[in-house]
């Protein structure tokens, strides 16, 4: 349950980072969630700006949030089942991913207490695990997370078949993961 | 390998097959298993999650194509087609001092600050500053916004703002996945490929572009700051210093410029903390600014040309020509 307090001076003068300012900071924790359960890079980006827009009505109201995270992480959440349930209506999609796996996915989210540090540190990592790739393995990154190209409009451009390019974004995938993971353990190591 | 191990490379491709979308419905429930049973399982797949979100906003930030490390990036100069003249004085960024001239210059500085007429104050700096951003000539900024603690580590972003008194601007951000302008009467804004939206009301303006446009990084500067225009406009930044900050005049190491510097009066809580302008003391121009929040974010305005453009040059005809024109309601 988050709190939600009453305003005060004092409370406001703790943190008067305006709140939208603060959402904007979990930007790729929510984006990954939010990736997460609809696998639909443009659904997540408007179920992300619809809880902004939460968030922008709830800093026009006298109360106080005291765990904006959690808050704020609820406000997703219920934004991105409001945005399946109205896909699935849509049809938009040949099979929906299963309930079992989405109340899964939403309770490690909202269990996930990662500490900024780590969180920021894994930022910095991947920064410089990307600068590591080769060219054409970077190309292939941007040419799905950059144009949001399919596996299909991806296939043509590189001449390859579609299956060929979802097992080559899959290693990358792991290949990224595993550079990040080693960097924060060398990281911690060196610390 | 042991079967530790094992299932920790059988739980990775469930982790990663559910990215790609690969999963069958049956291995979806046993990576729901996994995620509800295990914490380590738990653990991989909310740093996959966390990477995923990341790739994400990097694309929609356009820095995957370029290496990304934490160096500030240079900025690419759009091709520009119009005609553009100098800016009528020297270049704020060719002015490298070197040690050997140092002295010299700080004599300088010494003698114009003890000659300094008297009737240079800093609210008159700050008054003829606005009469220039007010006159009905065209000048180019290059607008620099950053975050030295952001989510991400060290994040920037920059746009090119032309502005001309009346209330026009347009901004042309590098990764030119947008541009939004004023014509002085109606806002606007376009992606690059889609409808132009168009409003006379730019405070209803954030919310509804917000909803309309759920794309891009566009929403994260209109939503930081939903009250003024982005505080793109150089008059309304002037505006605001002149309603709500205390401002002082701080010795320029230049004696062809003034610097004011501007601090948020206690009464006033948002808004940033401290705004620092340079103008130009003969013209009264305004040649550079910094904008400091409280938190970790940064703007700075750079005057980088003064070209000479056309009127219709605000319109949306001019940057999104031949598109449909959708005009959005004002929030009541």
């Amino acid at each position: 349950m988050v709190e939600v307090g009453t305003w005060t001076p004092e409370n406001d003068a703790l943190d008067d980072t305006p709140l939208i300012q603060q959402y904007l900071q979990f930007r790729s924790e929510f984006m990954g969630y939010l990736y997460a359960m609809t696998r639909d890079a443009e659904l997540s980006e408007e179920v992300y700006q619809n809880a902004a827009v939460v968030v922008m009505e709830q800093s026009q109201k006298a109360e106080t949030i005291q765990n904006f995270r959690a808050w704020a992480k609820e406000v997703v959440r219920r934004q991105a089942l409001h945005a399946i349930r109205a896909r699935a209506v849509a049809a938009k999609q040949a099979r929906a991913i299963s309930p079992e796996l989405l109340d899964a996915v939403s309770d490690a989210f909202l269990q996930d207490d990662s500490e900024d540090t780590v969180v920021r540190d894994e930022a910095r990592a991947l920064k410089r695990c990307l600068d590591d790739l080769p060219e054409d393995k970077r190309e292939l990154v941007a040419m799905r997370y950059e144009s949001g190209s399919s596996f299909d409009e991806i296939s043509e451009h590189v001449g390859s078949t579609p299956a060929a390019v979802q097992r080559a974004l899959s290693r990358v995938r792991k290949m990224l993961h595993g550079c990040v993971q080693r960097r924060m353990r060398l990281a911690e190591g060196a610390s | 390998m042991s079967d530790v191990a094992d299932d920790q490379i059988d739980i990775e491709e469930l982790v990663v097959g559910h990215f790609d979308g690969t999963l069958s419905e049956a291995l979806e429930e046993e990576l729901a298993a996994e995620l509800a049973a295990s914490d380590s399982a738990k653990q991989l797949f909310l740093s996959y999650m966390r990477m995923e979100g990341r790739l994400h906003s990097l694309g929609r930030d356009s820095f995957l194509r370029e290496p990304t490390t934490e160096a500030q990036e240079t900025v690419p100069q759009p091709a520009d087609s119009t005609p553009a003249v100098q800016v009528p004085r020297h270049s704020w960024r060719s002015r490298v001092w070197t040690a050997s001239t140092s002295l010299a210059v700080c004599a300088a500085v010494m003698l114009t600050w003890t000659l300094w007429p008297s009737s240079v104050s800093a609210s008159s700096v700050l008054e003829r500053a606005q009469q220039a951003a007010a006159e009905m000539v065209d000048r180019t900024y290059r607008l620099v916004m950053s975050d030295s603690k952001a989510d991400d580590g060290p994040a920037s972003r920059q746009l090119r703002i032309t502005v001309r008194g009346g209330g026009r601007f347009v901004v042309q951000p590098d990764h030119g996945a947008y541009v939004m302008g004023s014509d002085g009467a109606d806002y606007w804004m376009a992606r690059r490929n889609g409808p132009v939206f168009v409003t006379d009301d730019f405070r209803s303006l954030a919310p509804e572009l917000q909803r309309r446009i759920p794309n891009r990084g566009l929403v994260d500067g209109i939503l930081a700051s939903p009250n003024e225009p982005l505080l793109l406009d150089i008059s309304g930044l002037l505006l605001l210093i002149e309603r709500r900050y205390d401002i002082e005049l701080v010795a320029s190491s230049d004696p062809r410029e003034h610097h004011v510097r501007a601090t948020r009066r206690s009464d006033f809580r948002s808004g940033p903390s401290i705004i620092n302008f340079q103008a130009d003391a003969e013209s009264g121009v305004l040649l550079k600014a910094e904008v400091n929040f409280r938190n970790s974010r940064q703007r700075t305005w750079e005057l980088i040309e003064t070209p000479t453009l056309p009127d219709q040059w605000y319109h949306h005809t001019e940057h999104a020509p031949n598109r449909p024109v959708e005009r959005l309601d004002a929030a009541k």
